[in-house]
């Protein structure tokens, strides 16, 4: 496996709309009719997040992607349009334009993608689409003051000082190696190879500040600890050991939570960049459950 | 008459769990909401109990609200107008007025499974559906009177402690207490100086200990109106003492004799004869029953004009009353200091569940059990506030109050976007039977070498086959830690008939995908 592949061409790109008028940019790879794979990107990042899922899955699936709203190519919403409600809004609009009516998909969520999934698992066209979901390094709530960003004791004190950093106004500035530094004790494991590191720093430093912050917000006091429970299609949940952002235990949590948890699985020394950090992994869980779940997915595959 | 009213949350009794539950609600946001009340004032069981004597027998600096700390409490344990006057006080500061309904009482509240919602009557007529009910009824709340033999022959003034007949001049009369509870040795006391002659009926004698009363100094009420930490410093160490004595009552109940000699040393002090001495020793572990704190009992009951007949009052024949021994008294009046329904809530006769089936038939078989003290599977959105097993032996009820606040709190915070989410389409939740039977296993099994169930003495925190639905086997942290939060995996997401898709039927791995199709 490459380290860095190069972004692969989408056979198609549209605007899906969502349900208070937002456009969410959705980009579309792999063979038309082939089983068809959803993927949602979490806090910062955008569909560039997935180049290593989408050169290996468009291959043998058609592989939709989209970019969350105030992301990539997703215009910033008006006030009060970061939420978990909207999140779900996204995502179903996606669904509504990609997929023809009774499609079935496997749906993977990386951090707030996955929350993306809670939010919306109560939604008839999440129902109507989702064969089955992948949940990578994400977690229902409590998500700042289980955080090991800051290297204290669980307490008010360490909840605060992660609230401040997580919620920092300040811009991110142009990429250095300080930066690059950061973001890797922040999100990454600490065996990941340079460029790796690299390409997720240009990712989520390419993100509007204002997004960034208003999206923090909104992480900063999510619950959706009965969206989980709302989960009723196979799922599997994946995590990375060295995860501070969201560390194994809210994986844990969510696998006791789910109604069908298909697998729960832990990578050693793995940060919260999984799908960048252990492609391998992220691929064959999505593999697994497109061909359990897919129609058609095992000759295909 | 005849109005109806939708209401997010409707919380039934305006004691302290119901008025706590009021403000919770406000400072949540939550404003949609009302306190239904059956009497024309708030206080539930400290506006009923206006017995003469009537005090709290935990000090008020723990027996208050930690959001609305009182600088004025004026003694160690205030009497009861002080805290019914606390209360209203609290109404009025947290602009609860609005949202109490007087005069309320709930003659039922039903289960609607199609509507998702609570359809409750009250007696005036006024209707009201709720989303969430929170049941503040309490367990002090409907006075207990024994059946006795020929009580309606008794020519003279009846009346239960908790229902003070104030209109009843007891000067000079010949009065009869029956019972040894906590009521009962605050009311002895308290008239014995002006009746006639006062026969009181034991069945059982309470271990009684000093009551370090005293009053609240002006010094100390400016010193804690001017640095109001010195209230919460107070609060704390107090709290603290009681959290170190509840060990001993639930895994070292051995350890309690040398609480026993203290409690001997206070009778001996109080009463130089013999006999009156040992009928007057408990034969049974002390902590088993509540401990009571009085001062003023022993001595009260070492007076010429008190007789303590050790039996129960068996029967009634006009003015003359025999006692379980044989022993007979005359009398002008009964005053019954006989407790509560606390096992036996009366509310639950009148809440119908899911199924159709009311909570006093579904706690008949196991007796009362729940969900952290809280929520009954077959019972969506219903919530207790000391539920079961939530009381305490030793220490603040108002403690249990606020950690079942908070996971109130949490409950609905998780609703509130459990509907948002569903973009309209309802839901509630509804504790899982495992769950609950998990938890109540939990609760019996800790139970089980704790001081009420090893003691030797039957109590009223005992159910009728004998099980402790009452007490909270446990510390007051450990509650608050296992309330802080509404752990999804104990309950079940109800939505409407019909208004939640199916999830998709999947087709390759037919058969994990069926399961998860349910």
């Amino acid at each position: 496996m490459r380290p860095t592949p190069p972004a692969p061409r989408p056979v198609r790109s549209l605007e899906a709309v969502s349900a208070d008028g937002s456009r969410v940019h959705t980009e579309v790879f792999g063979p038309d009719g082939a089983p068809a794979v959803v993927l949602s990107h979490g806090w910062t990042c955008s569909i560039a997040f997935w180049a290593a899922q989408i050169e290996d899955l468009a291959r043998d699936h058609r592989v939709v992607a989209y970019d969350q709203r105030g992301h990539g190519g997703s215009p910033a919403a008006g006030p009060g349009g970061y939420s978990a409600e909207a999140l779900a809004d996204d995502l179903e609009a996606v669904l509504d334009a990609t997929l023809a009516p009774g499609e079935q998909a496997v749906l993977a969520g990386h951090s707030m993608g996955g929350m993306t999934m809670m939010a919306a698992s109560a939604r008839p066209s999440f129902r109507e689409h989702a064969a089955a979901v992948l949940l990578c390094s994400t977690g229902a709530s409590r998500l700042v003051s289980d955080s090991l960003v800051v290297p204290l004791r669980a307490g008010r004190l360490r909840t605060g000082l992660t609230r401040r950093v997580l919620g920092a106004r300040a811009p991110l500035g142009p990429v250095t190696p300080l930066s690059v530094r950061a973001l890797r004790y922040g999100t990454m494991g600490p065996a990941t190879p340079k460029d790796r590191v690299r390409a997720c720093a240009e990712i989520v430093h390419a993100c509007p500040r204002a997004a960034r912050v208003g999206w923090s917000a909104v992480l900063d006091t999510l619950d959706l600890e009965l969206g989980v429970r709302e989960l009723t299609m196979p799922t599997a949940v994946l995590a990375g050991t060295a995860d501070r952002l969201t560390p194994p235990v809210h994986a844990r949590r969510l696998a006791g939570w789910l109604p069908h948890c298909t697998d729960l699985t832990v990578l050693p020394g793995i940060g919260h960049m999984s799908p960048v950090e252990a492609p391998e992994a992220v691929n064959a869980a999505i593999r697994g459950l497109a061909a359990g779940h897919l129609k058609h997915a095992e000759g295909v595959a | 008459m005849g109005q109806h009213r939708h209401v997010r949350v409707a919380v039934i009794g305006s004691g302290f769990a119901g008025i706590g539950a009021a403000v919770r609600l406000r400072r949540e946001g939550v404003t949609d909401f009302v306190v239904l009340e059956r009497a024309d004032s708030i206080g539930g069981t400290w506006r009923d109990n206006d017995y003469p004597g009537c005090a709290c027998d935990v000090p008020s600096h723990l027996y208050s609200f930690s959001f609305a700390p009182n600088a004025e409490w004026p003694r160690a344990f205030s009497g009861q107008p002080y805290i019914r006057a606390y209360l209203e006080n609290v109404v009025d500061t947290f602009g609860i007025g609005p949202h109490l309904r007087l005069g309320h009482e709930v003659t039922s509240a039903r289960w609607d499974a199609d509507a998702l919602h609570w359809v409750i009557e009250t007696a005036p007529g006024a209707t009201f559906t709720a989303d969430v009910v929170v049941s503040a009824g309490g367990p002090l709340s409907d006075p207990k009177t024994p059946e006795i033999a020929g009580l309606s022959t008794f020519p003279g003034p009846v009346f239960h402690t908790a229902r003070w007949d104030h209109d009843v001049d007891l000067r000079g009369k010949r009065v009869a207490v029956v019972g040894t509870g906590a009521s009962a040795i605050q009311v002895v006391p308290a008239i014995q100086p002006e009746v006639g002659r006062l026969t009181l009926f034991q069945r059982t004698p309470p271990w009684v200990m000093p009551r370090r009363d005293r009053d609240i100094t002006r010094f100390e009420r400016a010193l804690h109106r001017a640095v109001p930490a010195t209230v919460a410093l107070r609060r704390q160490s107090l709290w603290g003492m009681r959290e170190l004595q509840v060990q001993a009552f639930t895994r070292h109940p051995g350890e309690l004799g040398l609480v026993e000699a203290l409690a001997r040393r206070h009778l001996a002090k109080a009463v130089s004869d013999r006999d009156l001495r040992a009928r007057l020793t408990p034969s049974y572990r002390i902590g088993c029953k509540r401990i009571l704190l009085s001062n003023t009992y022993y001595p009260a009951l070492t007076r010429p004009n008190v007789d303590v007949v050790t039996a129960g009052l068996a029967e009634v024949r006009g003015s003359e009353l025999v006692g379980a021994d044989g022993s007979t008294a005359r009398a002008d009046a009964i005053v019954f200091a006989t407790g509560f329904h606390v096992t036996d809530m009366p509310i639950a006769r009148r809440v119908v569940g899911a199924g159709g089936r009311t909570l006093a038939d579904a706690w008949a078989d196991g007796g009362m059990r729940s969900l952290r003290g809280a929520t009954v599977d077959g019972f969506p959105n219903w919530m207790t506030i000391i539920g079961p097993n939530t009381g305490l032996g030793n220490s603040s009820m108002i403690l249990m109050i606020e950690a079942q606040l908070n996971y109130l709190a949490d409950y609905l915070r998780k609703l509130d976007s459990l509907d948002r989410r569903g973009k309209g389409r309802r839901a509630a939740l509804d504790a899982r039977p495992a769950a609950v039977e998990a938890w109540n296993e939990n609760v019996q099994r800790r139970m089980a070498r704790t001081v009420w169930a090893t003691g030797g003495c039957t109590s009223w925190y005992m159910d009728a086959q004998g099980r402790n639905t009452t007490i909270w086997p446990g510390t007051t942290a450990e509650f608050k830690r296992e309330t802080l939060r509404v752990d999804p995996a104990e309950y079940d997401i109800v939505r409407r008939p019909g208004t939640l898709v199916p999830a998709a039927p999947a087709g390759a791995g037919a058969a994990e995908a069926k399961e998860g199709a349910r």
